[in-house]
């Protein structure tokens, strides 16, 4: 029933160099789950238990505040989400929801450490591309910052 | 050692600096040629003096009585061996170095055991033959070793590690050791190797690592394919 999503790992850049085999063992070590459009795969404030490697379709990463729905970023073919908070044991920092029917691979938090505690090439990748994510974060927090004091600076000098 | 002893010491740790390769006195010691570089440590390596212990599964049940090694593929001749009649085959003692992909290096190992070139010469292996694919007990794992690598005088099948025998966690009874490639090749819990024309990827390396695995080729060695 997987046999659809091997050649497909294959191509996504997180596990260049791994085989039909390789890909293999990552889908059997967790579960694909079917993901109709506007399904709610995580929610803000939960325990994470699982870590999602998106297949096919296309996620939104987003909170909620009083009323207002802020999309942080999308999620496509190949990405990782919710590793963060599996690592460090916090509840999820957003909701994740589906934009379009999607597919995912989800692995439980066990899953996925044993994953990484087996095998230190993957661990690698992934330490790197989660912080790179968050550096990523970070910078476009300063540039918002810096925007935003810049446009407080103009309604200052308009006011004078 | 005493009982309190063992508990507290660790038997594996090395208190003393690394023999040179002119101090190993014995005569019959066969000594691996990356232990007589000026800096023993490759590249993004550092030494410990502990001996890790890291698989894939955790070490396997392995019955003494029933275990066995095979030898197949592009050979003349297929073999068979009880660790009995393995035992039996003629043994070589190796100094050499321990490198691991996850960066640490143990040096000063004297590895006891039947050589690989013992192996191929009593399978007759085909010319043809380019790669091996050495087979382990820990449910089917395998890995990929070119066969100028699994044939290097270095190389054997060793169920002696320092003298005394290699313990399950470190691979025991018998465990393969390359000591020119990463030690991911030196395949724990052997259970037979395969000589193929082609190469085909092995457990680890269906994952991405190195098809050959040379510590000491390139900036930082030859890890991953990625």
């Amino acid at each position: 029933m997987n046999e659809q999503y091997i050649d497909l790992i294959t191509t996504f850049p997180l596990f260049a160099g791994f085989t039909a085999n390789g890909a293999r063992r990552l889908l059997d070590s967790g579960q694909v789950k079917q993901q109709p459009a506007d399904a709610v795969l995580l929610k803000e404030g939960d325990a994470a238990n699982c870590v999602l490697l998106v297949l096919t379709g296309a996620l939104e990463v987003f909170v909620d505040r009083e009323g207002q729905h802020f999309t942080l970023t999308k999620a496509e073919p190949g990405d990782v989400l919710g590793e963060l908070a599996v690592l460090c044991g916090i509840p999820r920092s957003a909701s994740v929801s589906a934009k379009e029917d999607s597919a995912v691979l989800e692995w439980s938090d066990e899953a996925f450490r044993t994953l990484l505690l087996r095998d230190p090439s993957l661990s690698q990748r992934i330490f790197r591309e989660a912080l790179r994510t968050l550096l990523e974060k970070e910078r476009s927090l300063i540039d918002s910052f810096i925007e935003a004091q810049d446009e407080a600076l103009k309604s200052d000098s308009a006011v004078d | 050692m005493s009982f309190l002893d063992s508990l507290i010491k660790d038997p594996e740790y090395q208190s003393h600096d690394p023999r040179k390769p002119e101090e190993i006195t014995e005569p019959d010691v066969i000594i691996s040629p990356d232990t007589r570089r000026e800096n023993r440590i490759p590249p993004g390596q550092s030494r410990t003096k502990k001996w890790p212990v890291l698989d894939a599964h955790g070490a396997p049940p392995v019955d003494l009585t029933t275990w066995k090694f095979e030898v197949d593929g592009l050979i003349e001749k297929p073999l068979q061996f009880s660790l009995d009649e393995f035992m039996q085959l003629p043994v070589v003692k190796i100094y050499s170095d321990f490198h691991c992909v996850t960066r640490w290096s143990r040096l000063d190992n004297v590895w006891t055991g039947v050589p690989t070139r013992e192996i191929a010469e009593r399978a007759g292996v085909k010319p043809e033959a380019k790669f091996v694919l050495a087979l382990a007990y820990d449910y089917g794992w395998t890995t990929n070793i070119p066969i100028e690598y699994f044939l290097k005088e270095d190389s054997l099948f060793a169920f002696l590690h320092d003298g005394a025998p290699i313990p399950p966690e470190h691979g025991g009874p018998v465990r393969l050791i390359i000591p020119q490639l990463y030690a991911w090749k030196s395949a724990k819990w052997v259970r037979g190797v395969r000589f193929l024309a082609a190469d085909e990827a092995g457990f680890w390396e269906e994952g991405g690592y190195h098809m050959r695995g040379d510590p000491w080729t390139g900036r930082d060695g030859e890890r991953f394919r990625w």
